[in-house]
């Protein structure tokens, strides 16, 4: 299978961990499609020839996100198209590093509208329990501890029979 | 998020609904956008739906259920093991007729819960003790089971806490008027500090009955040496301001607690368990000075001759003992360790 991998970013200097990222997975990217915004093409070039990537950088004039993947998947070679949803501004925030980004490859959304098209990003973890804290008791409390644990890998949704339960923070 | 059909607190009306949630169409959306499904309590029934949908699942036990209608095994469970479906209508018996005709008849449903645990891909036990038992009951599980301490509070472990003894030797009872949790214990103690001229305060803290309160009072009403502040259900704040001035915790539970929160906060904020040595406890409660204070559950003068020996200590002698058992239990309940083992249960 050829797999495309399309990157949107606006944060360039967050871009070689994505890169070195990629450069990690078990597979191997046919073609990366970097669509930078407010970025130095040339540093992005560099970045990705450090890399040992065969990328194509396209610069990114107006629009936002959705603009630059439809930007990004035009000019792909239309194998499978792997979408990296990750703002690099916003990966410095949530603390996320390549090694972490390493273990999302796990996480390919097929796109049932777009059968070819798969998103790459936070894994989903469901909660299921019928009380949640502050009902209960010890085993109640150690579940809203252990749920605040995973949640920079994580997407967490509860799904409980106690009304008012506490937020996760 | 609210969903109704997990609010019937009743194992039986809880998996009929958990059925049903799980054939539901929503649900299996939500299902089919998920990754991993995570259980801490007993919503069992979903695991071979999300098995179906091919979904990493993963159960996290805090109890005995797949081995116990109660969710819970009397200590020792060397002798309780293989009396377990009698001790449990003994239990349910205690309360009223609608539990015990519930457990006369439903005493083998922990039956069903093991089946469905058979099919999860992980299963994390909160102490050693927690997960033998459960797989010298359910041998099969043995494979699938991680062993992960429950992580304390973080401001437990980020604050230094104040420690600042009574001058009376003082104790602290948490649980309540639950039989389980060893209530008599506390009144027997009672009971027999008094009787051998001990000064000593009890701090009790939980929720307790009018005849429970008609029962302790009974005993303080006599002029002895045995001061007792009944705090009832408090915050978990003001509990922590309290234990800032007591010696010991007092927990002589009978059941073989996987791991109990109120030990493990007691070793933290530095007040010394005289605690019955069950289940998790002295797993935690390892090495001097603590664990020379737990004692055989079920021997009612032993804990008493615990209570009496930590009174014969001065209010500096605790405040070290304290100090002691902090740094023991920071070294235990690393939170770096915890959320590693953790991370790797659930993305492996």
């Amino acid at each position: 299978m050829k797999v495309s991998v399309i990157v949107p970013s606006k944060g360039c200097n967050y871009l070689n961990y994505a890169l070195s990222a990629l450069r990690g997975q078990t597979i191997n990217f046919h073609e990366t499609i970097l669509v930078v915004k407010g970025c130095n093409i040339k540093e992005a070039e560099d970045l990705c020839r450090k890399a040992g990537l065969s990328c194509v950088v396209i610069e990114q004039r107006s629009g936002f996100f959705a603009y630059a993947l439809n930007l990004g998947k035009k000019n792909t070679t239309r194998y499978l198209l792997l979408l990296y949803k990750v703002d690099f501004n916003q990966l410095s925030d949530t603390g996320m590093t390549s090694r972490s980004l390493s273990v999302n490859h796990k996480t390919l959304r097929y796109n049932r509208g777009f059968s070819q098209l798969v998103d790459m990003s936070r894994e989903q973890l469901l909660v299921i329990t019928e009380r949640y804290w502050p009902e209960g008791g010890g085993g109640e409390l150690a579940t809203h501890l252990i749920l605040e644990i995973p949640q920079k890998e994580f997407n967490i949704i509860v799904l409980t029979g106690t009304q008012n339960s506490t937020k996760l923070r | 998020m609210y969903e109704p059909l997990l609010a019937k607190r009743e194992k039986v009306w809880l998996w009929l609904n958990t059925s049903r949630l799980a054939s539901s169409q929503r649900f299996q959306k939500m299902l089919r956008e998920s990754d991993v499904v995570y259980i801490p309590r007993f919503s069992f029934p979903i695991i071979p739906h999300a098995k179906k949908f091919g979904k990493k699942v993963i159960v996290h036990l805090h109890d005995y259920i797949p081995v116990s209608y109660t969710a819970i095994v009397l200590a020792p469970y060397e002798e309780h093991g293989y009396r377990m479906s009698r001790d449990n209508i003994m239990l349910e018996c205690r309360q009223d007729l609608k539990h015990c005709l519930g457990a006369a008849t439903l005493w083998r449903l922990p039956t069903l819960a093991r089946k469905w645990l058979t099919h999860a891909d992980k299963i994390i036990c909160v102490s050693k003790r927690h997960a033998d038992i459960i797989t010298a009951f359910v041998p099969e599980l043995r494979d699938k089971i991680e062993i992960i301490y429950n992580p304390p509070q973080l401001e437990l472990l980020m604050e230094e806490p104040k420690r600042n003894p009574d001058d009376i030797p003082t104790f602290l009872y948490v649980c309540g008027d639950s039989y389980i949790k060893g209530f008599y214990y506390i009144l027997h103690a009672i009971k027999r500090l008094a009787e051998q001229g001990i000064r000593a305060k009890l701090v009790l803290a939980g929720n307790y009955g009018y005849r429970s309160l008609q029962l302790i009072r009974a005993l303080i009403q006599r002029d002895n040496g045995i001061q007792v502040e009944v705090r009832g259900r408090i915050s978990q704040w003001t509990l922590f301001t309290i234990r800032q001035r007591v010696w010991a915790l007092l927990f002589p539970s009978l059941t073989e607690e996987p791991l109990p929160y109120a030990v493990v906060e007691s070793l933290l904020l530095g007040n010394v368990p005289i605690s019955a040595a069950v289940g998790g406890v002295p797993e935690i409660v390892s090495g001097p000075p603590a664990e020379y204070f737990l004692y055989k559950p079920g021997d009612a003068e032993e804990f008493v001759g615990k209570i009496r020996e930590l009174a014969s200590y001065t209010p500096e002698d605790v405040a070290t003992m304290g100090t002691k058992l902090r740094q023991h239990a920071l070294k235990l309940f690393n939170l770096e360790n915890i959320e590693k083992a953790l991370l790797k249960v659930l993305t492996e």
